[in-house]
């Protein structure tokens, strides 16, 4: 989970200015170094492939059934 | 060591003081006025508090005083002096949220659980220190001082609620809970902090962190009074669109019904392995406690645990980069830097990201309610670590330093002990259970089944009744801290 790929400072540069972040070149190798940091502890999770799948917000007739109470 | 009984009035419980008040054995503005003394010696030293709200809280105590001298007699919190996180909005008092970007905000309205607290008569002291928009740290509001020693941290990030209680600044008080945040501090300082299920406290009006994973929490010093701070703010808001419609229970009624035959689960990994010395020896005892008590102990698999920082990280950053999308692009320079540096990584992870980590939280959540079917609580340690070290450090740091001598994956502590039930949105609630060889406090932490607060909170209140540790008390901060 904690491997750290290589992700290129020109390529965060350009994700930045894309999303008109105006992070200064000063900053840059920092979050070039937390979206690698993230990149590594994703990786694991893009292999599971939950299907049908429902906001993840649970209610209490889910758990209850009705609102009767207990 | 040994709990203290010193008998001093800022260190009763909720409900011992709201009994002293319904009889009048005590008035509320005297009350008002001892805490309010004990804030204002004990806070430059502890930095519990942000900002103080003297006259407020006189004012609301004078009209406590004469309702319950005419007979109106609100409840448990008529007249109590509580406080609240600075994060959480209050008419006319300035709401910080601990950061320089809109440090002098003063809201013109009031959250619901404050409205709530406010009818059913409570006093606000005032507002408490809590981390940047409760993820940072910023240098112009100082981390509260852990009173039990100085040199450790606080907790992140509803500091200074947890300290104020622990140190008898306030009698209870209002946090935030989005990864651990009302629950962690706890665990540092020795007090009760419990978070309910998502969508039992409506979240209107306090500032939001990350939409899916944001809780309210409350910080007492024992489970009785966290049932009846819960109870003055749970309820269905149609202000807040995920606030729950569901009945809500009595929940001081249900404490005392024992757990003889509760089925209580633990996960043998996450309590005795990489865990530190001293709270694998504190949940043991605990355990043993559990089971005296009659509880039915069976160890558990926690589903998808080892997948709880990616999902964490996936769903909570990207929604705190949209709740600050315009103050990341206009006031960057007015964030902290570990604020910005998570802000900036948020506004980067891809959408698709974030809509497979939420796919991936129904997966857990379904998981747990299996989980649950079998077993009424789960219990474990509050976190892997004892208090650390005051969190000034590198934000893209990947290891912290333990008191311990080890060192620890600080991304992996948070979602696999605390963020979990933030993820699937269980109540959870973390008691003291005992000491560091540090004398740094140690929780324990017990979590349930959605909307079935009472039989956590029964799980609690039976433990806590079987030991002491809720009856220490931090020394008093010399005058040098």
């Amino acid at each position: 989970m904690s491997e750290n790929p290589h992700v290129e400072l020109d390529k965060v540069r350009a994700l930045a200015e894309a999303l008109r972040l105006e992070v200064p070149s000063t900053d840059l190798p920092a979050l070039q170094r937390s979206l690698a940091e993230y990149v590594g502890r994703v990786s694991l999770l893009r292999l599971i492939d939950p299907v049908d799948c429902e906001p993840p917000v649970i209610t209490y007739e889910q758990v209850y059934g009705d609102e009767s109470g207990k | 060591m040994n709990p203290e009984s010193s008998g001093e009035p800022w260190f009763e419980s909720i409900a011992d003081m709201s009994a002293a008040l319904a009889s009048r054995q005590v008035s509320p503005v005297e009350i008002a006025e001892i805490m309010l003394d004990r804030v204002e010696r004990l806070n430059i030293r502890l930095r519990a508090y942000i900002t103080v709200t003297r006259e407020h809280a006189l004012r609301q105590a004078r009209r406590a005083e004469k309702e319950i001298q005419s007979g109106a007699y609100r409840g448990p919190l008529h007249g109590i002096p509580l406080a609240l996180k600075d994060n959480i909005a209050t008419r006319g008092i300035r709401t910080s949220c601990a950061s320089m970007v809109n440090p002098d905000w003063v809201p013109e309205y009031d959250a619901t659980v404050w409205t709530r607290l406010s009818e059913a008569g409570a006093v606000l002291l005032g507002k408490t220190v809590l981390s940047e928009y409760a993820f940072g740290h910023h240098s112009a509001f100082p981390e509260p001082v852990n009173p039990w020693r100085h040199d450790r941290t606080a907790g992140n990030s509803s500091s200074g609620s947890a300290v104020g209680v622990a140190t008898g600044m306030a009698f209870g008080a209002l946090g935030s809970d989005t990864g651990g945040s009302g629950r962690y501090p706890a665990h540092v300082n020795g007090v009760v902090g419990f978070k309910p299920t998502y969508g039992r406290v409506s979240r209107r009006g306090v500032v939001p962190l990350s939409y899916s994973l944001d809780h309210v929490a409350t910080l007492t010093r024992t489970v009785t009074d966290s049932a009846i701070m819960l109870q003055a703010i749970a309820g269905h808001d149609p202000q807040d669109e995920h606030s729950a419609v569901c009945p809500v229970p009595h929940f001081q009624a249900q404490l005392y019904r024992g757990i003889i035959g509760l089925k209580v689960g633990y996960a043998r990994g996450y309590t005795f392995e990489d865990v530190d010395a001293d709270i694998v020896s504190v949940t043991r005892n605990a355990l043993d406690v559990l089971s005296g008590l009659g509880a039915r102990i069976e160890e558990v698999h926690l589903p998808y645990v080892e997948h709880s920082v990616a999902v964490y990280t996936a769903c909570s950053l990207p929604e705190a980069a949209s709740v600050h999308r315009d103050r990341i692009r206009h006031a960057a320079d007015r964030f902290g830097e570990v604020a910005l540096q998570r802000l900036r990584l948020g506004s980067v992870i891809p959408a698709t990201d974030y809509i497979h980590a939420q796919r991936m939280r129904q997966l857990m959540r379904d998981a747990f309610k299996n989980l649950f079917e079998r077993f009424d609580v789960i219990v474990g340690p509050a976190r892997a670590t004892r208090a650390g070290y005051p969190d000034t450090s590198d934000p893209g740091a990947a290891a912290t330093n333990l008191p311990d001598g080890r060192t620890l994956d600080t991304w992996r502590v948070a979602p696999e002990y605390s963020g979990i039930y933030n993820l699937v949105g269980a109540p959870a609630i973390v008691v003291p259970a005992g000491f560091s060889s540090e004398g740094t406090p140690l929780g324990l932490q017990f979590a349930g089944r959605w909307f079935d607060e009472p039989t956590v909170l029964r799980a609690a209140y039976g433990f806590e009744q079987a030991t002491d540790w809720h009856l220490y008390r931090p020394p008093e901060p010399p005058m040098d801290v």
